[in-house]
């Protein structure tokens, strides 16, 4: 077993090699990051985080910045963290605040990180952006093409009218 | 500059906000070209992060309005899980009953939502493990009654099943044949899953035993209603059982209990119990073949027939059978047992 380490900083290396040197306790914000240093003790070497580019890690790293002194949460808080659906703070929703695609590549390296409170934060975003708007809206919104054909459009809708106020 | 079109037309505002780095440069040359997908974009997200946005969403009409936008969203948003997770979430459908539907009718359909899958699964179960045959061929069946009582008044039918040695009475008041089908479709039954659909937001219970104490009761619907929250709340914890719980189910056995007590201790061979004893039960509860308790054989609890003597009532109550069961799961006539 790894002893504890008590490196101050590690080095973690985008997708496109760029090495970017952070404190420790901004990278454990990371699950997937504090385990491999809980197991594998003193890295010197970068960290390769394979799926995330610079520009991503950079955004990471600022939110790992911001919150690296919020309470961890436990396990067992994993659904209640989702009550306040659409409770995003304010500086979240700013950093947030990006294009399309750099927000589902946040949500995408959260994901692949193991960083729950910020994939909570991309998903309930992209929530937010889908609440209120009409289907047409939300293609329109997210490029997304319609495939149904006629009938099956209105089938779909004929089984969602119950829900709809009129 | 200006920007005339965000007031009426909002959504185009929110595009730009997100999608800078996307737009063309040039829109006047590309009117008629479709915008190109960025690499990433919400279609490119693993199911389980559109499983889990969709959870998220905050209205039963942004469900479903997600789910209308293409096949591959359709798919996700019609999975059972993630409907599912989507009534758990807190903030969705049991809490917004109370303080965020628009109209009394919103707030009706999602109540309805909420507790027709509580009732569904608890049907389910009911229907797949129906009771063994009993080892005494007792002369006597048990009616379990569902009403399905709606707020629009329309046609009632009530069909009578032979279920082993129970009847099952089917007695179902939809609104209508559309939303009955709505409903179906929703929860993806088919016609196997027919007793599923039902049962609706209130189902009426005319008598129990607890902690072996045989009543009759007439419990309120609103209090049924807010007995069935309480369960579905526990369920996305799920504990078994509860404080909270326990003592809803004692406040309305009570007032039934008040009621009745008087006209049960006159009925020869049915035991009168206090209020005292009563008050101790633990909030399980259970059927028996008759009121008079003394002499009962069996128990039907869980869906099942159990015998009924000294030595498996002391078991019974060692092993705390009954656990977990509600009063509600079972709903009987009243001529059954008086």
């Amino acid at each position: 077993m790894a002893t504890p380490s008590t490196q101050a900083t590690v080095k973690l290396q985008s997708n496109d090699n760029v090495v970017i040197e952070v404190e420790r306790a901004i990278a454990e914000r990371s699950v997937l990051i504090k385990n491999m240093l809980e197991d594998c003790g003193e890295v010197t070497d970068a960290i390769p985080i394979s799926n995330v580019n610079e520009s991503i890690l950079r955004k990471v790293i600022e939110w790992c910045e911001h919150h690296k002194n919020d309470p961890v949460a436990a396990e067992n808080e994993n659904d209640d963290s989702r009550k306040k659906t659409t409770d995003i703070d304010e500086w979240d929703q700013k950093f947030m605040n990006v294009d399309q695609e750099m927000l589902f590549e946040i949500i995408l390296a959260a994901n692949f990180l193991d960083i729950k409170p910020l994939l909570d934060t991309g998903c309930k975003t992209v929530a937010n952006m889908i609440k209120g708007k009409s289907p047409e809206e939300i293609r329109k919104l997210f490029n997304i093409q319609n495939d149904f054909t006629p009938e099956e459009e209105e089938q779909i809708r004929r089984e969602n009218e119950w829900a709809e106020d009129r | 500059m200006r920007h005339d079109c965000g007031a009426t037309r909002p959504f185009l505002l929110t595009l730009t906000n997100y999608s800078t780095q996307t737009m063309s440069p040039s829109p006047a040359k590309k009117k008629k070209t479709r915008r190109p997908a960025p690499r990433t974009s919400l279609l490119n997200l693993p199911n389980e992060l559109l499983h889990k946005i969709a959870t998220l969403l905050p209205t039963l009409t942004d469900f479903f309005n997600l789910r209308r936008t293409n096949k591959h969203l359709a798919s996700i948003t019609s999975n059972h899980v993630t409907r599912n997770k989507f009534i758990a979430n807190s903030e969705a459908l049991s809490i917004r009953v109370a303080r965020k539907g628009p109209t009394n009718d919103a707030r009706l359909r999602e109540l309805v939502y909420t507790l027709l899958r509580d009732f569904c699964t608890e049907l389910l179960q009911l229907e797949l493990s129906p009771p063994p045959p009993r080892e005494d061929t007792g002369h006597w069946g048990i009616d379990l009654e569902y009403h399905a009582r709606s707020r629009e008044t329309s046609v009632r039918t009530r069909e009578k099943i032979a279920w082993g040695n129970w009847m099952v009475y089917k007695e179902i008041l939809t609104q209508t044949y559309n939303k009955k089908e709505r409903l179906m479709r929703m929860f993806g039954m088919g016609k196997a899953a027919k007793l599923k659909v039902e049962l609706e937001y209130r189902m009426e219970v005319k008598g129990l035993v607890v902690d072996g104490n045989v009543m009759p009761v007439q419990i309120r619907s609103s209090d049924l209603k807010k007995y069935y929250l309480i369960r579905s709340e526990r369920w996305r914890t799920e504990e078994v059982a509860g404080w909270d719980e326990a003592i809803l189910l004692w406040q309305i056995v009570k007032r039934a209990w008040e009621e009745k007590d008087a006209a049960i201790a006159k009925r020869k061979g049915v035991k009168s119990l206090g209020m005292e004893q009563l008050r101790m039960s633990d909030g399980c509860g259970c059927l028996v073949e008759t009121m008079d308790w003394e002499n009962a054989k069996s128990i039907a609890a869980d869906g099942r027939w159990r015998p009924w003597g000294d030595d498996e009532r002391l078991e019974w109550q060692k092993l705390g059978f009954g656990r977990g069961l509600n009063i509600a799961d079972f709903a009987f006539d009243s001529h059954t047992y008086y």
